[in-house]
C-alpha cells in the first residue's frame, strides 16, 4: 500500500521510466555518473525532485542494489563523553544520513562517520565501484563548523568516497563547498509540467477528475510536485465515490491550527493565552511539524490578519507590505528566534519567545496613542 | 548455513560459513533466506544451558518465526523458544576467491594479544609482510610498537607455530578498532589465518571444525600521502 508518490517516482535518468521535467539536466546527470564522477549539490525547492534525481543517479551507478534498504542507527560519541545515535540508510553500496538530525553535534558526526567512512577503501572492489557514495540531506542545516569540517575531507578523499549534498537554498552552504562540487540546480516545475505528471498519474489510477480541481490542485502546492500527488490522493480518499466539480481540497490539518492559534493570538495578549498557546505548539511540534514552518506560517498569518490581506498566501518570506509600523519590529523578533531555533536545542522556547515578544509588542503599539 | 553482513560504515564484512557435516542431524528442503535480528538470537540462545543440545527449526508455511528446541539430555527437558524473523532485504556481494600475496597462520591468542597492545599507541595498524617475517606496527602520538614474528623452526608444537607464505612482500594499513572487533573470535578456534595482498582487504579467517569458517575482511585505508595527487 504504497503512497503514490512513492509508487509513482521516476526510476530512472531517463527512458520509459524516467524523470518527467528537467530532461536536459536529466541527460547531463548521466554523463557525471562514470569513474570521474565529481562531488555534486543538489540545491533547489521542496518537492521539485532532487532525492528522486539522487536515487535516479545512484541506481545508474550501482544498479537496483541501491534499493534494498536497511535502516541502521549508528552511534558516535561527542567529546564531552556523551554517546549519541544517528539513523542512517544504507544499502551495500551507499550510506544516506541527515547530520542535522544530531543538532549541535553534526560536527562530530562529519569529522568522525563521514571521514572513517571515507578513510577506507572498497570492501569488494570487483563487484562495486571503485568510490563509495555518501548522501548528505538537509545540507542546509549543516552548522558552519560541520561544513569546515567536511571539505578537508572531500578534499583529501575525492578518489575514494563521493559525497552528495542536498540542499534547499545554496546561501547556507559555505563558499569553500560549493566550489567543491557541481552545483545542479533543480527548480520548482512549472504549472504545465506539474499538470502534465498529475495526469500521467490519474491516468495510471484510472481516476476520473474535473480539469478545475486539477487547476486547483497545481494553484495550491507551489510548486511543490510531492505536496501536489499527496493532495491528489487524499482527495480521492475523500470522495470514494466521484470527484466533482465543487470538491473541496483539503487543506493539511496542522495550518488550519495554527491559523486558529495565530487568532488566539491576536485576541488576547495575556499569560493565559501565553500558555494555551504553548499547549497548542506543542502538539504542533509532536507531530513533526519542523518548527521554522510553524514560525514562518505564523508570522505571514498574524501579519495578513492584521492587515485583513487574503491568507492564501502561507509560507512567504516577504511579508505584504503594510502600513502597520510593528511589521519591521515583528520581522525582526522572528528572524531572531529562528537564528537561535538553528543554534539551540528546544525548540519550543524560541517559539514561546517570539510568541510572549510579539504579544508585548502588539500591546504596546495598540496602547500607544493613535 | 552462511551469512554475510557488512557493517554500517562500510568497511568490514563478515562471512560465516557453517558446513553440513558440523551439525549432527542436517535437513534443507531448499534454500531459503532467513532474516534474524542477532540481538533477539542472543537473547534466545542463552535460555540454553552449556550442555543442551541445540535445534533450529524453520516452517515455511507456519508463519514468520524460527524455532530454537533446547534438550537436556540429563533431566529430559526440552525447551522451545520461537523467535520472530526480521525482513531483511540485502543483496549478497559476491566475493570471488583471490589469490593472496601473503598467508600467515598464527595462534589466536597471539594475534588478539599483539592487536591489544598496538591499539593502546594507535589507531591504525600497519602490517608490513616479506619473507623473513610478519611484522606489526602502530605508531602514534605517545610512542610507538612494533611486534615481529618470524615464521617458527620448530614445530614442535603445531598449534603454537606462526606459518608465513609470502610470494611478495605486502605493506597495508588498517583500522585497529576493527581488528580489535574480530579478534573477539579467538574462542572459536586456536588458529587464525591471514591473508594479505597490496590494496586489497585483508581476510582474517578463524576456521571452525573442518570445512566451516568465520571471515572477516576488512578494506584498507588510504595513506594520507598517496592521495595526494
Amino acid at each position: 500500500m504504497a503512497l503514490w508518490v512513492d509508487k509513482y517516482r521516476p526510476k530512472e535518468l531517463i527512458g520509459k521510466d524516467g524523470v518527467d521535467f528537467h530532461l536536459e539536466q536529466a541527460n547531463h546527470l548521466k554523463f557525471l555518473s562514470g569513474d570521474c564522477m565529481p562531488h555534486l549539490l543538489f540545491c533547489g525547492p521542496s518537492g521539485a525532485g532532487k532525492k528522486t534525481r539522487i536515487k535516479c543517479l545512484l541506481r545508474e551507478l550501482y544498479g537496483v542494489g541501491v534499493d534494498k534498504t536497511q535502516l541502521i542507527m549508528k552511534p558516535f560519541t561527542t567529546p564531552s563523553n556523551r554517546k549519541l545515535e544517528i539513523q542512517t540508510v544504507s544499502s551495500n553500496y551507499h550510506v544516506e544520513m541527515t547530520p542535522s538530525d544530531v543538532g549541535i553535534y553534526d560536527r562530530v558526526v562529519v569529522q568522525d562517520l563521514v571521514k572513517e567512512m571515507a578513510q577506507t577503501s572498497q570492501i569488494e572492489a570487483s563487484s562495486q565501484k571503485s568510490f563509495k557514495v555518501v548522501v548528505l540531506c538537509e545540507a542546509d542545516s549543516l552548522t558552519r563548523d560541520a561544513q569546515h569540517g567536511l571539505r578537508r575531507t572531500m578534499e583529501k578523499y575525492a578518489n575514494n568516497c563521493k559525497i552528495i549534498l542536498c540542499c534547499e537554498s545554496l546561501s547556507r552552504i559555505i563558499e569553500p563547498l560549493q566550489s567543491r562540487c557541481i552545483i545542479i540546480n533543480v527548480p520548482a516545475p512549472t504549472d504545465e509540467e506539474m499538470t502534465s505528471v498529475l495526469m500521467k498519474v490519474i491516468q495510471k489510477e484510472k481516476l476520473e477528475m474535473p480539469q478545475n480541481i486539477l487547476q486547483k490542485i497545481v494553484e495550491k502546492s507551489e510548486g511543490n510536485l510531492r505536496r501536489a500527488i499527496l493532495m491528489t490522493e487524499a482527495i480521492k480518499m475523500e470522495n470514494e465515490n466521484g470527484i466533482s466539480t465543487n470538491a473541496q481540497i483539503p487543506v493539511p490539518e496542522w495550518e488550519i491550527y495554527l491559523q486558529e492559534t495565530a487568532r488566539l493570538i491576536l485576541q488576547k495578549q495575556t499569560s493565559e493565552v501565553l500558555l494555551k498557546v504553548r499547549e497548542r505548539l506543542y502538539e504542533v511540534l509532536s507531530r513533526l511539524i519542523p518548527p521554522n514552518i510553524i514560525l514562518k506560517v505564523r508570522i505571514v498569518i498574524t501579519a495578513s490578519l492584521k492587515s485583513k490581506f487574503n491568507f492564501q498566501k502561507l509560507l512567504e518570506h516577504l511579508l505584504p507590505s503594510c502600513p502597520e509600523s510593528i511589521v519591521r519590529e515583528v520581522v525582526s523578533e522572528a528572524a531572531c528566534s529562528e537564528h537561535r531555533l538553528v543554534m539551540g536545542q528546544k525548540a519550543i522556547y524560541h517559539l514561546e519567545k517570539f510568541v510572549s515578544s510579539f504579544m508585548d509588542i502588539y500591546l504596546t503599539n495598540a496602547s500607544k496613542p493613535k | 548455513m552462511s551469512l554475510q553482513a557488512m557493517d554500517s560504515s562500510h568497511v568490514a564484512l563478515v562471512s560465516l560459513k557453517l558446513e553440513v557435516g558440523l551439525f549432527d542431524t542436517y535437513r534443507c528442503d531448499r534454500t531459503i533466506n532467513l532474516g534474524l535480528s542477532l540481538a533477539n538470537m542472543s537473547k534466545a540462545l542463552k535460555c540454553a544451558n552449556n550442555d543442551d543440545t541445540c535445534m533450529l527449526k524453520y516452517e515455511e508455511n507456519e508463519g514468520d518465526s524460527i524455532i530454537f528446541t533446547f534438550a537436556d539430555p540429563k533431566r529430559d527437558k526440552t525447551q522451545d523458544v520461537t523467535v520472530k524473523m526480521m525482513d531483511i532485504d540485502s543483496e549478497h556481494l559476491g566475493i570471488p576467491e583471490q589469490d593472496y600475496a601473503v598467508v600467515c597462520e598464527m595462534p589466536a591468542g597471539e594475534f588478539q594479544k599483539t592487536c591489544k597492545d598496538l591499539s593502546t599507541f594507535s589507531d591504525s595498524l600497519n602490517i608490513t609482510a616479506t619473507k623473513a617475517g610478519i611484522v606489526f606496527t602502530g605508531k602514534g602520538d605517545i610512542g610507538s610498537s612494533v611486534v615481529t614474528y618470524s615464521p617458527s623452526s620448530n614445530t614442535d608444537d603445531e598449534s603454537e607455530a606462526v606459518t608465513l607464505e609470502v610470494k611478495e612482500p605486502v605493506n597495508v594499513n588498517f583500522s585497529i578498532k576493527y581488528m580489535n572487533q574480530f579478534t573477539k573470535a579467538t574462542a572459536l578456534s586456536d588458529r587464525v589465518r591471514l591473508s594479505l595482498c597490496n590494496d586489497v582487504p585483508v581476510v582474517v579467517e578463524y576456521p571452525i571444525e573442518e570445512n566451516g569458517f568465520l571471515r572477516f575482511y576488512l578494506a584498507p585505508k588510504i595513506d594520507d600521502e598517496e592521495n595526494m595527487e
